[in-house]
């Protein structure tokens, strides 16, 4: 699973799920990759930022 | 699984003709004549060479075929539009057009939206490269008004990257205009 962000408009007929523009979603890898940088680029993988340790 | 049908025209832009497959911002073509538009998808013409002992062709020979062509009809007669289309001189502040005498082939990109026919979905046909013939339909009678039909005749575009000529796209999309992803799980 990978969490993304929705830049345009996409209905995925398989699931008749609509994901709307500005959302952000948890969606699968395929599907991410699909309407990634790489694919239509409708959507983009939100990175998520790495933990800091805690200073003792 | 829906159905992909292509039916009526919810409405036509054009834009500058692009060999490329790419345009930026399209205008309208308003006000089409009904049952006016129609696509004409032409096919190579088939001749055969038969066997002297059978009925059957033994080999079948395709010539290739004209391109296809797209004809348009509008009702109405916008100073924008017709400069694309006439060779005209246009006067804004007396609102008057002074068509040459030569033909101008308009070089237009064509955008049709379909309505949604069925199962909400509508289709967007893009033609991104026509050579555009425009002459008049109708009489000048009380019942009817002149026509701007258009011919177009469909020419050929190269994407960037790509190594064959391609024609139009035609992208099934919801009634709002939503991308449908269609993969299959």
């Amino acid at each position: 699973m990978e969490k993304v962000k929705v830049n345009n408009d996409v209905f995925v007929e398989a699931t008749g799920t609509l994901y709307k523009a500005g959302t952000e979603h948890e969606v699968s890898d395929s599907l991410a990759k699909r309407h990634g940088k790489n694919g239509t680029g409708y959507m983009e993988t939100v990175k998520i930022a790495a933990e800091k340790p805690e200073k003792k | 699984m829906a159905d992909n049908v292509v039916g009526g025209i919810e409405k036509i832009e054009y834009a500058a003709a692009s060999l490329t497959g790419v345009v930026a911002t399209w205008k309208p073509m308003p006000n089409i004549a009904v049952g006016s538009v129609l696509m004409t998808k032409n096919v190579g013409t088939k001749s055969s060479i038969n066997k002297e002992d059978g009925n059957r062709a033994y080999i079948n020979l395709f010539a290739p075929a004209e391109g296809d062509t797209l004809t348009i009809g509008l009702l109405s007669q916008d100073p924008e539009l017709v400069q694309e289309l006439f060779e005209v001189d246009y006067v804004a502040a007396t609102t008057m057009l002074e068509y040459y005498a030569e033909e101008k082939i308009a070089r237009l990109a064509l955008r049709i939206t379909s309505i949604p026919m069925k199962d909400g979905r509508k289709c967007i046909i893009t033609i991104y490269n026509n050579d555009v013939q425009t002459g008049y339909a109708n009489n000048l009678t009380f019942d009817q008004v002149q026509q701007l039909a258009l011919t177009a005749s469909i020419g050929v575009y190269r994407k960037a990257g790509d190594t064959k000529d391609k024609v139009y796209t035609k992208q099934f999309v919801l009634a709002d205009g939503t991308v449908i992803d269609s993969t299959t799980p």
